[in-house]
């Protein structure tokens, strides 16, 4: 378990599946990932199956600290070793929680999990431009702002530009100096 | 066969792979990739079979017109929904370099990439201190997009990693300007 400030992180179990299964049909959520084709429990299960057998990267469910609500969930992936780098991504799946601060503290302590316990020193992802709520979240947990991909991807009839933003472990550090907090991810 | 001005792309046979070995293990050529391990004959063919199953990827062996095969030029996660493809090029016969025939194999593939393949987008990576390949892109008409940093490791340090990108539109813009 990787403990946040108000959210904490936990491993994917067979029972999430139907959980999954109703927060990636729900178009509101899907609108802001690459996936796009409606999902059934046999794909999730599938899905799940290769997740446990895959060494490049993790999965993680985001549970409210409070009250244990799983809320969404983030990933680490193309783990690699070598260029001690990774690409990570996150969806707020029940919408009641937008907004409120649960993603930023839970991207926070995936972080803090990635370079200080992966020693990984670089971590970026990808995000759609129209994406402002992401973005903006994203921004306030320390990435910066890489390039555009122009054009990069087609969804609703039309091609929207791609983001990336990264973040490298010297400047987590000197966020985290710099935050009242005081600390990153507490990993029990 | 891809016909271009000074190239031409064809399909790579098992009879490349002795090519295939000498420059890919070669330090000058290397060190422009993201190949990390000494590379032997066995798993060269593996790659070659591989690629023969992957529908996704598409590697070409660019040839000069008089037939020397030079070096590999490809389309990598081919994505037909976005229309999107990644580009790679290797030059591994290093007296063909700066010569212009990297960019005239680049052009060649991008022709095909638009004007057949019906892609909307290329782009490609490559790192900062490849100047000559830099060059070679933006000559083709790649525009910048990113600059990922510290993406690699290499030579004992972390170096940036550059995307460019093309468009469609960008290319039919330019060729008929040509």
């Amino acid at each position: 378990m990787i403990i946040g400030d108000k959210t904490r992180l936990r491993a994917v179990e067979r029972s999430d599946i139907p959980l999954f299964v109703r927060w990636f049909n729900d178009p509101e959520v899907l609108r802001y990932l690459a996936m796009y084709v409606p999902m059934s429990r046999a794909a999730e299960e599938r899905w799940f199956e290769a997740q446990l057998a895959d060494e490049s990267g993790h999965v993680f469910v985001i549970e409210t600290l409070e009250d244990g609500v799983p809320i969404g969930n983030l990933d680490v992936h193309d783990i690699d070793g070598r260029n001690g780098s990774a690409g990570c991504g996150i969806s707020i799946c029940e919408k009641d929680y937008w907004d409120q601060g649960y993603g930023s503290d839970a991207l926070r302590a995936l972080l803090g999990f990635c370079f200080q316990e992966l020693n990984l020193q670089r971590v970026y992802l990808q995000v759609f431009d129209f994406n402002e709520r992401a973005i903006h979240c994203y921004e306030k947990v320390g990435f910066h702002y890489e390039g555009r991909l122009r054009e990069a991807r087609f969804v609703e009839g039309r091609y929207v530009d791609e983001l990336v933003m990264g973040y490298l472990r010297e400047e987590w550090q000197d966020d985290m100096e710099g935050r009242s907090l005081g600390r990153g991810a507490e990993v029990l | 066969m891809i016909v271009g001005d000074k190239t031409r792309l064809r399909a790579m046979e098992r009879g490349d792979i002795p090519a295939f070995l000498r420059w890919f293990n070669d330090p000058d050529i290397r060190g422009y990739l993201s190949m990390v391990w000494p590379i032997s004959e066995a798993q060269e063919e593996r790659w070659f079979e591989a690629h023969l199953g992957n529908e996704g990827r598409r590697v070409f062996a660019v040839e000069t017109a008089e037939g020397v095969h030079i070096g590999n030029i490809g389309l990598h996660d081919l994505d037909w929904k976005n229309r999107n493809a990644v580009a790679g090029i290797v030059i591994g016969e290093k007296a063909y370099w700066n010569r212009g025939y990297g960019s005239d194999a680049l052009r060649t593939l991008l022709r095909f990439a638009f004007e057949e393949l019906n892609l909307h987008r290329v782009s490609l990576r490559v790192f900062d201190f490849n100047e000559r390949g830099i060059r070679c892109y933006e000559k083709v008409g790649f525009r910048h997009e990113a600059r990922l940093r510290r993406n690699h490791f290499t030579q004992g340090g972390y170096v940036d990693e550059l995307v460019m990108g093309i468009l469609a539109e960008e290319w039919n813009a330019q060729e008929s300007a040509a």
